[in-house]
């Protein structure tokens, strides 16, 4: 017997779901030939037994004492811990004091809220070259200079980049689901906590990653405020300016794969954040 | 809960560490920058100085990079360091705005008392460091704003092997038997030879070290051999000045890139860099660059800076039998050769709450017999500070390389001038010459030429150039 | 978010513990509340931020060299505005670093179609999602002697190239290539964010809506363009707003794989400014940075006042 045409239209989008999937997949992985690309050839100079083989064919040494070498070379795990001390409490902090803000930038209606937005977005324009003296002025009074409080302390405040993109995601809640909960006699406080913190897990996750790399790889604040306690780049940093010529590449491949790792961990343990804080809100049906 | 004491502590315990970090050494408070080798060794002096002197030192010793900015912010607060590095450009402007100490009472006292004597530095260096901040003239003046660290220069280099395999070869005859040694047996003399008019080192003249460069320049046993590589933004001033042109007129008014002489060591340089065939083409430097081919031993003649001498002693004598000769001369009727002379120097502040232990610090990081042994003797990171060492300097047949007296020679016999970054009281002028240079070069080997000649190009850059030295001398005479 | 999951969330709004409160007049606390939670990064930004801002404006008046404080410096009236103003380099810098914002529409597209594929739960998105990243936290030094390595005369490219006839092209020796060669570096670093970005919100959007486009006869390119794209318009606007003023500001990417050139042709605002910093010419610098935050403020305000127009529609 003929397939009904039932059967028959199963069929097709079958295959259509088959074909599009193989287009996809094609996709990706020419896409993530090309991604990966400087993460195999920063692991293939890192293996090179010194930076005169740089150009020389792939992988072809596998000196892997360079990792051990690089230790001994610049103070790597000084900077490691001084980039997490200066990391963890900012994002911890700061997350939570942004995520505030953007609610109450978002759902509160107070006067001025839009004016004021714009204001601190404006900030975000700023260029660091133009405050850096001064700050450097108001550190000194403080006697910051030299430690890492000069790259803690501020980000305590938040982080406008965060709370601009918060705000975005919160705008398309609804209202009524605010208004109801207060009628119920929640304070806004209850309602940022319980409802809308879990809602936001998505948004937060990605913004904490990108926060997180963007402390974890900067180097002009620390070199210049702290350059007595050197975070990861400084140091690294440190390799590039100790070698003007000749700079051991090698060596600064080791170091920078290293200070990789945790950018890459964060990133594979907040992926799943991502979707399973999805999962547990009900969002997704 | 158990969560939120987890979060507590990994927010309060950082912070608490992070405001404990650093402070509170006593002392004179240096602030110098330095590779890492150079760093342990000036930790060293630096030690051997409170070993003899009982003066605490608080050394913070940084690499280069953003070592500028952070000097200039602290200078204004109470953080500025006691002794820093200021170089012969920006030592008008501290002087000017009274961040800096003039040390001339201070050295006095040191010579007097008989301790290390100012004077006995190198003839002429001191000068660098003076500033008349009325008449706004750099090198003039009574006072002196900081203590030469070091001074070095930068001649050129011979690549031994490379002139013998030519001369074996025959190159090196076929093409340098012409002109003033059509006669001579065996061409021109060597590199490493005396001029029989002279009997001194030879100094070519541009022709004839044209035609050194063609004799090195061949391929033999599948490697390929240049004459020469040279780095623009370092080399050309030697050929720049030989030719009698320089960068800004006496007056320091004007500049004086679109005079003929100028234009004529300018042109004779790119000519030879880029048209006649002695040199990697600009497409070649891009895939391994000028330094790189030298220090595998593929080039015949590449400049040698003072600091260079450890990191080339450092390849086999197969490769790179390296020696030093003086940069070219113009013509026969011209004597003149000249490289650039760098250096560096120790200033105080004027906040420092003690300058003479401060001076005392700076005259023993310069020019102690402990500095003399470390920077010199034991490695040649510079030259030797003290007229009194030089003798031995030049005896020592430890310090590398043998003919090193060419580095002196230029310091000390006229060949050597300022870079041009240190004419005036900002570089931003010179800054726009190097920034646009390209426009000289060939995009591409098969290109003719670049899009424009060097006279073009003098032409066109010298408003721009005239304009950033313009506003530089406004500030200088305003004082900011 | 889709009506259907306000039960749920009632639900929830419903298990809180509740007070009885005395009631203030509603409005007066809603005010107060409404600063309060914006209460601490405001004094972070008034007092990190702001208060060096208008430090640098007032220095924009005067000639300073960042080496005294402020009160030393002699007051020049609009003199470094002219300077800076007068000065073509500045204007081409400020064209340069515009040229190089024609990234940001591409970057968009290319990240939104991998977001998209990476949201149908294939096997292996996960990891996928992690090679996309890698560029973003890659070493900038890496980036660069990989792209330098490339983009030379006889890299892979120009081989590439070379196969079709064409070439071979001084990629980063020639002012318009160098611009080309900036721009694909930029568009290619920046994919690994956008595409997290679209990711998040594409998980936001309620899978209940398509079901019901599809069940109404729609196609998959007509759900993407009447119901996907428009819901993504929060991140789109993310994007477009913080690509523009990230984008003013680029500095390294430039500076160390080019220089600034060739011949000026990729020296950004931010590049003519550091320039003028490293010679203490900090006031001068300061124009710069004013000129610029005016004009990225302006481009921003704009835009804004057009998104919230169509979100009233």
């Amino acid at each position: 017997m003929t397939s009904t045409f039932k059967e028959k239209r199963l069929g097709s989008i079958k295959k259509g779901k088959l074909a599009s999937n193989i287009f996809a997949y094609t996709i990706l992985l020419l896409g993530s030939v090309v991604m990966i690309a400087p993460l195999l050839w920063m692991i293939n100079a890192a293996l090179k037994f010194n930076q005169f083989s740089l150009y020389g064919p792939l992988f072809h040494e596998l000196y892997f004492y360079n990792f051990i070498e690089v230790f001994d070379t610049i103070p790597v795990w000084q900077g490691f811990i001084n980039s997490l001390i200066v990391a963890i409490p900012s994002i911890l902090v700061g997350t939570f004091v942004s995520a505030l803000a953007a609610y109450s930038f978002a759902k509160i209606k107070f006067k001025f809220r839009t004016v004021i937005f714009v204001l601190m977005l404006a900030v975000m324009m700023i260029p660091f070259p133009v405050v850096m003296i001064p700050q450097y002025y108001i550190f000194s009074e403080l006697d910051w200079i030299g430690t890492l409080l000069p790259l803690i302390i501020p980000k305590l405040f938040g982080n406008i980049m965060m709370i601009f993109f918060l705000r975005q995601f919160l705008s398309h809640i609804p209202d009524t689901l605010i208004e109801s909960a207060k009628i119920d006699g929640a304070t806004h406080f209850q309602i940022f906590w319980i409802i809308i913190m879990p809602l936001l897990k998505p948004a937060l996750a990605a913004q904490m990653v990108l926060w997180f790399i963007g402390i974890w790889n900067d180097y002009l604040a620390p070199n210049f405020f702290s350059a007595a306690s050197p975070t990861l780049p400084v140091v690294i940093g440190g390799l590039v300016s100790d070698f003007p010529i000749q700079e051991p590449v090698h060596l600064n491949m080791a170091a920078s794969i290293i200070s990789m790792v945790p950018v890459l961990v964060v990133f594979a343990i907040f992926q799943k954040q991502i979707i399973n804080s999805l999962v547990l809100s009900g969002m997704k049906e | 809960m158990k969560k939120n004491k987890l979060i507590g502590l990994l927010i309060a315990v950082p912070m608490l560490i992070a405001g404990c970090t650093s402070q509170a050494s006593d002392g004179v408070k240096i602030f110098i920058y330095g590779q890492a080798h150079e760093r342990s060794i000036y930790s060293r002096i630096i030690e051997k100085f409170t070993e003899e002197t009982g003066i605490n030192v608080n050394a913070e010793l940084v690499n280069t990079d953003g070592y500028a900015e952070t000097l200039t912010a602290s200078l204004g607060t109470k953080n500025a360091p006691d002794v820093f590095y200021s170089n012969p450009a920006s030592i008008g402007r501290y002087a000017m705005n009274q961040v800096i100490l003039d040390l001339k009472p201070y050295l006095e006292a040191e010579a007097d008392e008989g301790g290390i004597d100012y004077n006995d530095f190198l003839d002429g260096v001191i000068d660098y460091y003076r500033y008349d901040t009325v008449n706004k003239q750099r090198g003039e003046g009574d006072a002196i704003w900081a203590i030469p660290k070091d001074v070095s220069s930068y001649p050129l280099g011979y690549n031994r092997v490379i002139i013998n395999l030519s001369v074996e070869l025959g190159h090196w005859e076929t093409y340098t038997k012409t002109g003033a040694w059509a006669t001579r047996e065996g061409g021109m003399p060597l590199p490493w030879e005396n001029d029989p008019r002279t009997d001194k080192q030879i100094v070519y003249t541009f022709e004839e070290f044209t035609n050194a460069c063609r004799a090195t320049k061949f391929t033999h046993e599948s490697t390929e051999y240049f004459g020469t590589a040279l780095i623009d933004t370092w080399a050309m001033h030697s050929w720049i000045w030989a030719a009698g042109g320089n960068w800004l007129s006496e007056d320091g008014q004007d500049v004086t890139v679109n005079t003929p002489q100028f234009i004529a060591g300018f042109t004779e340089f790119i000519d030879l860099m880029d048209n006649r065939g002695v040199s990697q083409t600009r497409e070649q430097m891009g895939i391994k660059p000028h330094y790189d081919r030298w220090m595998e031993g593929q080039v015949a003649f590449f400049n040698v800076g003072v600091w260079d001498v450890a990191a080339f002693e450092s390849v086999s004598k197969d490769i790179l039998d390296y020696g030093l000769m003086p940069t070219p001369r113009a013509n026969d009727a011209s004597p003149d050769w000249y490289t650039y002379i760098g250096t560096l120097g120790y200033a105080v502040s004027s906040r420092s709450q003690a300058p003479s232990d401060a001076v005392k610090l700076a005259l023993y990081m310069s020019m102690s017999m402990e500095s003399y042994n470390r920077m010199t003797r034991y490695q040649t990171i510079q030259l030797p500070n003290n007229k009194t060492m030089v003798d031995d300097y030049l005896e020592d047949e430890t310090i590398k390389p043998e003919n090193k007296g060419v580095f002196l020679d230029v310091v000390q016999n006229g060949h050597g001038k300022l870079h041009p970054t240190a004419m005036a009281y900002n570089s931003l002028w010179y800054d726009t010459f190097i920034a646009e240079l390209s426009r000289v070069w060939k995009v591409t080997d098969a290109d003719v030429s670049g899009e424009m000649t060097p006279a073009e190009y003098a032409a066109y850059i010298q408003p721009k150039m005239q304009q950033q030295l313009d506003i530089a001398l406004a500030d200088e005479q305003a004082g900011v | 978010m889709a009506s259907e999951s306000l039960p749920t969330l009632n639900n929830m709004a419903l298990t809180l513990k509740l007070k009885g409160k005395k009631n203030k007049p509603k409005h007066v606390t809603e005010h107060l509340i409404g600063y309060l939670f914006i209460a601490p990064v405001f004094i972070g930004i008034a007092f990190f931020v702001i208060y060096p801002f208008f430090y640098s404006l007032i220095s924009t008046f005067r000639n300073w060299n960042g080496l005294v404080p402020l009160e030393f410096a002699p007051k020049v009236g609009w003199e470094m505005y002219q300077r800076v103003l007068t000065e073509p380099l500045f204007w081409q810098s400020f064209l340069n670093t515009v040229i190089t914002l024609s990234g940001i529409p591409i970057g968009m597209v290319l990240s939104m179609g991998l977001a998209l594929l990476l949201n149908r739960g294939l096997k292996f998105t996960g990891t996928f999602r992690v090679i996309f990243y890698i560029p973003v936290v890659s070493s900038i030094t890496a980036i660069i002697i990989l792209w330098r390595a490339m983009m030379n005369t006889q890299g892979p490219i120009n081989d590439l190239l070379l196969l079709f006839h064409i070439g071979p092209i001084n990629f980063l020796g020639e002012p318009g290539y160098a611009r080309a060669s900036l721009i694909g570096m930029l568009i290619w670093k920046g994919l690994g964010t956008s595409t997290l970005l679209y990711l998040a919100g594409l998980q936001g959007i309620s899978d209940s809506y398509k079901e019901a486009a599809k069940l109404d006869g729609a196609n998959d390119w007509q759900i993407f363009w009447r119901i996907t794209f428009p819901l993504l318009k929060p991140t789109h606007f993310f994007l477009v707003v913080t690509g523009i003023i990230g984008g003013m500001q680029l500095y390294v990417e430039p500076e160390l794989l080019l220089n600034g050139g060739p011949a000026r042709a990729t020296t950004t605002i931010l590049i003519y400014l550091f320039e003028r910093f490293g010679a203490n010419r900090i006031s001068e610098a300061s124009v710069v940075a004013w000129v610029l935050g005016v004009f990225v403020f302006i481009v921003t305000a704009i835009q804004f006042y057009y998104n919230s127009r169509r979100e009233r529609a």
